[in-house]
C-alpha cells in the first residue's frame, strides 16, 4: 500500500516541482550561453550576465522554498482538507500515509539538491567547472590518503544526518498540522501556534543551559575538560560519536513526532 | 439477514454542542435505508463516525462486527458531501487509483457508466462541471462491490435530471447482499426506493421503521410524516 501511496503522492509533487526544476536548468543553460558570447568591457553584457546569475540564484531559492512548502501543503491537503475524505477512507493505516508523504518529500528534496548541483555545473561549465571538480577530487583524495576508510564513514554519517535532519524538520511540520486539525475552526492558526510553542520551548531550554553555565561555570569547565580529554585520546571515535549521536537524536525526535501524529490521525481525526 | 452496522450509545460533542446524543441503531444487509433529518440534525457526523473520519465522544460503532479500521474501509463505500476527489487528476487516473486501492472495484462498470455520460477519460477532474463531478464521485462509489454503501447527501444541490440519474445509478449498481445508507433531506425524490427510514433530530433518533409500516401506521407518505415530525 505504501508503494501505491508513494506513486500518487509522487505524481502530485511532480506536476508542480518538475517544471520549476526544469526552469532552473533552463536558466543555467541560458547563463552558460551568455558566457559563451562574452563581450568584454560592455556594460550591456555585464548587466545581462549579472541578471542571469541573479535569476538563477532566485530560481534556486524559490525551488528550495517551494519544496518545503509543497511538502507541508500536500500533507495538509491530502490528509486534513477535503481530500482527506478520500485518503482516510482508503484501506491504509495512518502510519503508511505519513511514511508515504515523508518519503516523497525526501525524494523531491534530493531532486532539488541534485537540480541545483547540475545547474551550477551547467553555469560553470568549462574551465571553472573543471577546476572545481579538480579541487574537490584533490581534497577527497587527500582525505582518503590521510584517514582511509574513516573518510567513507564520515561521508556516510553526514549523509544519514542530513536525511534524518530533513525528516525531523518535516515531521515537526506534520506534528503541528496534526495538532492544528484538532481545532474546530482556524486549524492552520493553531498549527502555527504549536510551531511557535515548540520554538519557544527550544529557546527556553537553550537559555536555561546558558544560565546554568553562568551560575555554575566550574561544572561546565569540568565537563568540557572531560570531553576535550576524550576527544584528544580518541579523535576519530569522538567525531563519529558526535555525528552518529546527532543523527540518532534527530531520529528519536522525528520518531516521537511521527508517533504523536499517527496517534492523532488514528484516534482524534477531526475532518470537519 | 445479518447485522452490517451497529451503533451503541453513540455520542459526539463539539465543545458544548451535542451533535449526537446516545444514538443506537442496527442495519441489516440487503436494504436501502434513508437517514433523514433537517440540516444540522447530526446525519453527517454519524456518517463520518461510521467511516472513521471522526472519533465519537463515547459509545461505539461496529461494521460487520469490527470497529472502524483498515478492514472496515475495505467493506464500506463512502460518498461524502464534499468534493473529495484529487482535482489535479484525470478521470482515467482516479479510476485507476480506485482500482488499485479497492480490491472490490469494478473498473469495466465504472468505464461503462462514464461512457454513457460521455465523460472523457482524459479530462481533468477540475474541468468537469459540478453535476459531472457529482456523477463521477457516485460512479466511483457505486462501482465498488462493497458490503455497505454510505452516501451523504448524494442528491443535494443538483438539478432534477441529475437527481434521477443518481437515484437510478444507486438502484442499478449496488450489491444486492449489501445495504445502502443514504442521508438526505430531499425525501420525496428518494422515498420510493427506500426500505427503511431513520429520522434523526437534534442528534437523536426519533423514528426507525420500514417505509411500509410507516405508510400503514400513519396513513401518510414518508415525506408527509417527515414534514409532520420536523414541523417548526
Amino acid at each position: 500500500m505504501v508503494k501505491k501511496l508513494v506513486k500518487y503522492d509522487f505524481k502530485s509533487f511532480f506536476r508542480l516541482l518538475f517544471p520549476v526544476q526544469m526552469i532552473i536548468l533552463g536558466i543555467a543553460l541560458i547563463n552558460r550561453l551568455i558566457q559563451l558570447f562574452e563581450v568584454r568591457d560592455s556594460s550591456a553584457y555585464s548587466w545581462i550576465f549579472t541578471s542571469s546569475i541573479v535569476l538563477l540564484v532566485i530560481a534556486c531559492i524559490v525551488c528550495m522554498v517551494m519544496t518545503v512548502i509543497l511538502s507541508v501543503v500536500r500533507f495538509y491537503q491530502g490528509l486534513y482538507s477535503s481530500e482527506g475524505y478520500l485518503s482516510h477512507t482508503l484501506p491504509v493505516t495512518p502510519s503508511q500515509h505519513i511514511f508515504a508523504k515523508l518519503s516523497v518529500s525526501l525524494i523531491f528534496a534530493a531532486g532539488t539538491v541534485l537540480t541545483i548541483f547540475v545547474a551550477i555545473c551547467i553555469a560553470t561549465f568549462g574551465e571553472v567547472n573543471i577546476e572545481l571538480f579538480k579541487a574537490a577530487g584533490y581534497l577527497l583524495g587527500k582525505g582518503f590518503d590521510k584517514i582511509g576508510f574513516q573518510m567513507i564513514l564520515y561521508m556516510l554519517e553526514i549523509l544519514v544526518y542530513a536525511v534524518l535532519w530533513i525528516s525531523n524538520v518535516l515531521m515537526i511540520f506534520y506534528f503541528c498540522l496534526s495538532v492544528g486539525q484538532l481545532a474546530p475552526r482556524k486549524k492552520i492558526l493553531l498549527a502555527f501556534g504549536v510551531l511557535f510553542g515548540l520554538y519557544t520551548i527550544t529557546q527556553i531550554i537553550g537559555t536555561a543551559g546558558i544560565i546554568i553555565a553562568v551560575i555554575a561555570p566550574e561544572w561546565f569547565q569540568n565537563l568540557y575538560d572531560v570531553i576535550a580529554e576524550f576527544a584528544e585520546a580518541h579523535r576519530y571515535l569522538f567525531s563519529h560519536l558526535i555525528l552518529s549521536g546527532g543523527a540518532l537524536l534527530q531520529l528519536l525526535e522525528a520518531a516521537v513526532f511521527f508517533l504523536i501524529s499517527k496517534t492523532i490521525m488514528k484516534k482524534k481525526l477531526n475532518l470537519t | 439477514m445479518s447485522e452490517l452496522l451497529r451503533c451503541d450509545g453513540l455520542c459526539k460533542n463539539y465543545g458544548k454542542k451535542v451533535a449526537l446524543d446516545h444514538i443506537s441503531l442496527s442495519v441489516e444487509n440487503g436494504k436501502i435505508i434513508g437517514l433523514l433529518g433537517p440540516n444540522g440534525a447530526g446525519k453527517t457526523t454519524l456518517i463520518k463516525i461510521i467511516n472513521g473520519l471522526l472519533t465519537p465522544t463515547s459509545g461505539g460503532v461496529m461494521i460487520n462486527g469490527m470497529t472502524p479500521s483498515v478492514e472496515t474501509k475495505k467493506l464500506v463505500s463512502y460518498l461524502p458531501d464534499v468534493n473529495y476527489l484529487y482535482h489535479w487528476m484525470t478521470v482515467e487516473q482516479i479510476v485507476s487509483m480506485f482500482s488499485e486501492f479497492y480490491e472490490d472495484f469494478r473498473t469495466e462498470l465504472a468505464y461503462e457508466m462514464l461512457g454513457r455520460l460521455g465523460i472523457d477519460k482524459k479530462a481533468k477532474l477540475k474541468t468537469l462541471s459540478k453535476g459531472n463531478k457529482e456523477k463521477m464521485s457516485l460512479i466511483l462509489v457505486m462501482s465498488r462491490n462493497a458490503l455497505l454503501y454510505v452516501l451523504d447527501e448524494p442528491i443535494a444541490g443538483v438539478d432534477p435530471a441529475t437527481r434521477d440519474y443518481i437515484i437510478t445509478t444507486i438502484i442499478n449498481n449496488y450489491n444486492p447482499q449489501a445495504s445502502v445508507l443514504i442521508s438526505t433531506h430531499l425525501i420525496s425524490d428518494i422515498e420510493d426506493v427506500l426500505d427503511d427510514v431513520i429520522f434523526i433530530k437534534d442528534g437523536r433518533i426519533v423514528l426507525h421503521n420500514t417505509v411500509d409500516e410507516i405508510r400503514e401506521e400513519h396513513h401518510m407518505s414518508v415525506d408527509e410524516l417527515f414534514r409532520e415530525v420536523f414541523k417548526w
